[in-house]
Parts: structure tokens; sequence; C-alpha cells
């Protein structure tokens, strides 16, 4: 996980996203493997997407009536909007407000940032999935399908205290519950986590656009020993 | 913390070297040679096996030839006289099959979660030829000759946690023997040492036959393990603010438990003494070509020799608090280098005093961003916190001299002068005092009462620094009061500071930007770790033994 976190973090600063966005995001990223899902296709098409849409970069944030709505200029970026979302639902725990990220390229990712940086008890809701966080960092996720959760950007997400009757809403299909959670924690610490090779590779050429070349020069003059150590 | 007294640390008994040594001799922790499949020459398949009372760990490694031009202490090297893991368990066959494809690869290989980490070592041709030579014909090595060296060979990285699919360090943090911080790389080492002396034998009687015999145990003692050591371990310390702060909290701690003790036993007396009177040899043959170092090591020299005065002819050890009157005397009169090493040593007669912080030297990554706290808040954390930065002009050029980042050379970190490179859009993180400034000066023009999440929606580009400043608030040891980008920064300051907690001694400066070390030197060979009191052997001094 260690290996993802460094590979995560510093492709995002390739594709231009602040460091300190850039380790919320890779703590996100970090996060995914506790639902048994391969977090890295998932964490190189938000990458991808943001490196083709500047306009990404534009959060607006507006109080509508009780909640608050985050928006774009043409959509929103999972990787950008994750860490201003998750500060302002710890700005309005013990309200009732909801949020809204309107139009976000990847929910799950969202959801995975609000349970990363442990923002509290609150229900994350896309179209056909509940995503159920508790105080102590556990989760429920109730969705129609697998293809719902991990598949169904761009969408909008509202973000819910776990009290009010509309976040209770069971959605049925599949479950994924704190018992699961702790068994494939169980693994990862034991065996890893499996990644899909042509993702690792698709961010470790993010990563590399923020390797500096070298030269002769920088290799004599720029870090220690002699390039021969016979003694 | 300020760089020039990193720079000066030296090690002590809460040292991670130190805290694993104890462990495994009051554990009685079992040693065992389980595979030496090696040629004449050295060459071949080893393992090594370390048995606490409920697990295993063993070292596998691997020794080749090497040719003399690929023989480079440098990251960038490809290849290795030796490189090892340290395997959680005892490997199998298949393991064993695995890890000789992958280990001689080192960064190009790839590793399970079964390793926890992986290493490699080149042999200091001269010291490692000498005691061959010594012993095939029946001689010890000339202890001169070897205290000049102090290994037979070097580490030149040991990568831990996570490493090219090695274990994470989740794997096996709620262990008792690995919760410390670096015990994985610490084992790893002290196996390697042990490994290089065995080895070293064997090519011996692989020599001389009848007539070579076995290096003498003290000899065997007196050899640490080197290490080269360069700016990888830089980043390091500015990345993990609340594990350096428990490692510099545990030691003021310890020195404040120290220094309220209202008196001096008699044992106490004793261990001070001999230390002291060790110290003098000890300083003598710690014999550096760098002239910073050298003239410190000169000046250390003189000051040990006034501290020595005031133990044996005034009456300072009778007065009431008599270690805080050492220390004081330190402080008032001495270097840095002087200061820090008289800590080290008033440190040493009290491990039933102060060896329980060495528990305390972890962190759990508590981190945590508060984004409720108001754009006033944080100005006053910048304000109580963070004068030394904001006082800087960073407009100069010298105070931006230098900027940090990643070469494509196996991500190699590296220093660079910033009006002379290029690459400069890619700087690390690593200038916490200008970024702070530029945080100061963004966050006069908002509205105070505002919140840090409102203003950071607008400004992500601080968000990094405002953690940190939000961290250090908590964990005030872990912030460096230095800039790492100004014209004056030497970067081997941090790393002597990190050295000096992981327990390394002889820190042998070859430039501004990196050092070889010596570790374990002195401690006892795995056998002896029952006998031994686990514990004696801070300042080492070359044994006397005929050749």
């Amino acid at each position: 996980m260690n290996e993802i976190t460094f590979l995560v973090t510093r492709g995002a600063v390739g594709a231009g996203v602040p460091f300190g966005v850039a380790e919320d995001f890779s703590e996100a990223v970090k996060w995914m493997p506790r639902l048994g899902i391969d977090p890295l296709p998932i964490a190189l098409s938000s990458l991808k997407l943001l490196d083709e849409r500047l306009e990404f970069g534009f959060i607006s944030l507006v109080e509508k009536g009780e909640g608050l709505e985050f928006t774009g200029r043409n959509g929103l970026s999972s990787v950008l909007v994750g860490s201003a979302l998750a500060d302002y639902t710890r700005l309005r725990m013990g309200t009732e407000g909801f949020i809204t990220v309107k139009n976000v390229d990847n929910p799950l990712l969202v959801a995975c940032f609000l349970a990363a940086l442990r923002v509290g008890s609150r229900v994350i809701k896309w179209p056909g999935v509940r995503f159920n966080l508790r105080r102590d960092g556990t989760v429920t996720l109730d969705a129609v399908d697998l293809k719902t959760i991990v598949g169904a950007g761009p969408t909008n997400v509202v973000v819910l205290d776990s009290s009010l009757d509309c976040a209770k809403e069971w959605i049925g299909g599949i479950t994924i519950d704190p018992v699961s959670m702790t068994r494939f924690g169980a693994k990862i610490i034991q065996d890893g986590v499996a990644v899909d090779r042509y993702a690792w590779d698709g961010l470790d050429s993010f990563f590399r656009r923020c390797l500096v070349p070298s030269s002769e020069q920088s290799r004599m003059s720029g870090a220690g020993a002699g390039l021969v150590d016979v003694d | 913390m300020r760089l020039k007294r990193m720079g000066a640390s030296h090690h002590n008994r809460l040292s991670f070297m130190r805290s694993l040594v104890r462990r495994m001799a009051g554990e009685r922790w079992g040693f065992e040679r389980l595979i030496f499949d090696v040629d004449a020459e050295g060459y071949g398949t080893s393992v090594y096996a370390a048995r606490t009372p409920t697990r295993t760990y063993s070292l596998v490694a691997f020794t080749r030839e090497l040719e003399p031009g690929q023989r480079s202490d440098r990251v960038i090297a490809e290849a290795w006289d030796a490189t090892f893991n340290l395997f959680d368990g005892v490997p199998t066959e298949a393991d064993l099959v695995r890890l000789a494809e992958n280990t001689p690869r080192q960064e190009s290989g790839r590793f399970t979660t079964k390793e926890l980490s992986v290493a490699r070592a080149n042999k200091s041709l001269r010291a490692f030829k000498h005691v061959v030579d010594a012993l095939a014909v029946g001689r010890q090595p000339d202890i001169d000759f070897l205290s000049d060296v102090g290994y037979l060979m070097r580490t030149t990285a040991v990568y831990g946690s996570g490493k090219y699919g090695c274990a994470d360090n989740e794997k096996i943090a709620q262990r008792p023997e690995m919760r410390g911080p670096f015990q994985v790389e610490m084992l790893a080492v002290y196996l390697i040492r042990w490994f290089t002396i065995d080895l070293v034998e064997h090519v011996a009687r692989s020599t001389g036959g009848r007539r070579a015999v076995a290096l003498h145990p003290a000899i065997k003692r007196f050899l640490g393990i080197g290490n080269s050591t360069g700016l990888g371990m830089a980043p390091f310390l500015v990345k993990h603010p609340e594990l350096i702060n428990n490692w510099v909290v545990a030691r003021e701690t310890a020195l404040m438990r120290v220094r309220n003790l209202p008196s001096v036993t008699s044992q106490q007396c004793d261990i001070l003494y001999k230390l002291t009177n060790q110290i003098h040899r000890y300083l003598e043959e710690w014999v550096v070509e760098d002239k910073v170092q050298a003239c410190r090591i000169t000046k250390l020299r003189s000051e040990m020799v006034n501290f020595e005065d005031h133990l044996l002819n005034t009456d300072i050890l009778s007065q009431e608090h008599p270690w805080n009157a050492l220390y004081l005397l330190a402080e008032s009169a001495y270097s840095l280098e002087g200061q820090e090493l008289i800590t080290s040593l008033i440190l040493e007669p009290h491990g039933d005093l102060i060896d329980d912080l060495a528990d305390t030297m972890c962190a759990d990554r508590a981190e945590v961003f508060d984004p409720v706290m108001t754009v006033a808040e944080v100005l006053n954390l910048l304000e109580n916190n963070y004068c030394w930065a904001l006082k800087r002009d960073y407009k100069t050029s010298e105070e931006q001299q230098y900027f940090w980042y990643y070469s494509e050379d196996k991500l190699e970190p590296r220093f660079s002068n910033r009006y002379c490179g290029l690459g400069v859009e890619w700087e690390m993180p690593l200038a916490i005092g200008r970024d702070v400034a530029a945080l100061e000066a963004e966050l006069m023009n908002a509205d105070p009462h505002t919140s840090i999440a409102a203003f950071l929606i607008r400004r992500p580009e601080f968000r990094h620094i405002v953690r940190r400043v939000q961290t250090t608030a908590r964990f005030p040891y872990g912030e460096i009061y230095d800039s790492l980008i100004s014209s004056d920064v030497r970067p081997i300051d941090l790393l002597r500071f990190k050295l000096a907690f992981f327990g390394a001694s002889k820190f042998d400066p070859k430039s501004d930007l990196w050092t070889r070390i010596t570790m374990f030197q002195g401690a006892p060979m795995p056998h002896e770790l029952c006998d031994a009191e686990g514990d004696g052997w801070a300042f080492p001094v070359k044994p006397e033994v005929l050749a």
C-alpha cells in the first residue's frame, strides 16, 4: 500500500494536482481496496479526465436552502472536489443539511475521500448506491449492482446526515458490509493489493512527468558518493 | 530543532540499534545459520535465522562476483557484491528460487509480503582482502588497519515498508519486537554484519586450508557494518513530523528524568568514569578526511579532557542534582558536538530510568486536517510557531538557492542549484519556511473569521502547508526550524540526525551531501547476546589483539 500511496500522490502531482490535495487523493485510493475493489483503474481514469479537462479546476460552492452545492463549469473532478467536500462535511457536522456534488466524474472515489479523511457518520448516495459511513470508520454499502458502484459517473452525489429518513432507504442488490471489509483488510495486510498492470503503468506515466532528467553534471554534483567506489 | 544541532547528533541508549540489541538479549533470541551454500570465493546463497520467542525472521543473502567498474555506493548502481532480504519466517526452496531471480536485481526485482526488507552491500575491498590474507596464513588482521575502516561490507540501501512489493509496516506494526522505528531494517543490518564475518572466515579457510584461523572474537565484535547514506534520507524527516517529534520527545524526556535526579550512585559513577575514559580513545580512533568534521573532533577531544577533569577534580558530582550540573557545564562551555556527546554520555548509566521510552518512539500517522479552524487561528499558529520562517526574505536568491527534486535515476532525491538547473517546476514540497511565508501573505488578505476550508477551495495549493502547520502545532519537535533551500543549508545535517537515532557512529562525511557511517560496531555477536549484558557497547574502541 505504501507503494500505491507514493505512486498515486506523485502521479496526481504529475497531472497538475496540488500536493496537499494529491496526498488526500492517495488516502482515498488507498482506502478503496477495503471494499474489495482495485482502486488503480479508477484513479487512473480520474487523473486522465482531469488532465484532459482544464475546466475541472474550477470549483464553485453555493448555499441552496438547507444544503450546499458543489458545481463546476463542465462537471467536477472527484480528485479535486474530494478534499473540499470532506472539509465541508466536517464543517457541517451536527446539522441536518445536505451537500450535493453536481456531475462528478467518479462518485465512488468521492465517497472514499470521505471515508479516508474520517468525516464521521454520514450517508453518501448516488443513483443505485447507498454508502453508509459510520463514526467508527466502518461502511455498509448497498447497491443495485457492481457497475453502479464503480462505473457510475458522471453523476450527482448527495451527502446526508445518517439520522435522516432518506438516508436509511435500503437499495438492495449487492451489499458490502463491515464483516467483508474486515476480511478484505486482513487480506491486504497479509498479501498486499492485486492491481491492474495497465493502470499501474498509466499512473507511472503521470508520475514520470515530475521526474527531472539526469545529466552527468547532476549525477556528479546533485547527490552522494562517487560513481565508482573501490576502497 | 535547528540544523546545526541536528548535524552534531550522537547515538544514545534510546537509539534503535541499541534498543534492538537490548531486546534480543533480554528475550534470548536464538540465531542459526540455516544455509551457507557458498563457493571458495564466497559466492552463493545463504540463509540466517533470528528466532524470537514467538516467530522467526530470516536473512536471505546472495553474493556474486562484481566487476570493479560496477562497484558504486550510489543508488544508481546496478549490481552489488551482496544482496539481501529480511524474510518473514523461514523461506521455502520455492521462495529461495523466486528471490534468487529478484533480489540481486534490487529495485528492478519484485517482492511479496513475505519479504520485509530489501538491501544490498559492497565489500570494502581492502578490508576484506586484508582479513582474508591474514586469517588464511594463521594470523589475526592488523587491528589498526581495520580500525580505519571499521567494517568488511557497507550497505548502500536498506529498503523497508512496502518498497517494491515488500510487506507494509502495517503487517508487523503490532508485533512487540517490530513496534519500534526501523526495527526491521536494524535487524536486517545486524544479521548482514554476522553474515559478512562468516563470509570472510569462509573465504580465508578456502584460501588457507588448515593454516587458516578464525577471527578473534574481540575483532568480530569490533567490526560493524558500514553504510553510505545520501539524500534519500532527507525528505523522510520532513514528511513524518509526528514520528520525528516522538523520537525527540523521548530523548528530551530521558534527559529531563536524568537531570532531575537529586544525586548520583556509586554504580552510576563507575559507569560514567569508565565511559568518559573510553571516549578519549573512541575520539582518537574517529579519524576523518572532511575538514569541518575533523576540526569538530579535535575540539571534542579537548572538551572531553575538560569534562573528565571536572569529574575527577571538582565536587560537581557531590552537588545537588549533579547530572543537571554536568549538563549545564556542557551547555555553557562546549561546542554543539560536545553538548550532544555529553547528553548521550549522561544518559548511559540510567537504563532503568529511561529505557522504557524506547517504546514511545513510534507513531501511528495521526495527521488530521482541521477544516473548522479559522483563518485567524491559522495565522495565530504561524505567528507562534513559525517566526523563524516568517523573518526570512525569500525574495533574495540566497534564501532560495537550492531546490529538491526526484531524479529520473531510480527516483533518487536530489538537491540542486535553483538558478543553474532544469526541473524547478517539479520541486519537492520541502521548502517549509518559504511556503509558510507565502501562506501568511495570502491569509493576511483573507477574512479572518472565515474557515480555512473556505480559503482552500480558492487556494488548494496551500493545503499541504496548512496541514503541516496544524500538525506541527501538536508535534512541535517535528519541525526543523531552518530553511532547507537556503544557500547555507547542509543536507548532511539532516542525515546525521536520523543516523544518530538509528545508532550509527563514526560519521565520516564525504561532502555536504553524503556520509559514510558504521553500524553495530562493538555490538555483541549473536552467540554472545545471552552472555553479554546486551547493552555495554556504546562508544566502542579497538581491542588489543596480537596479530
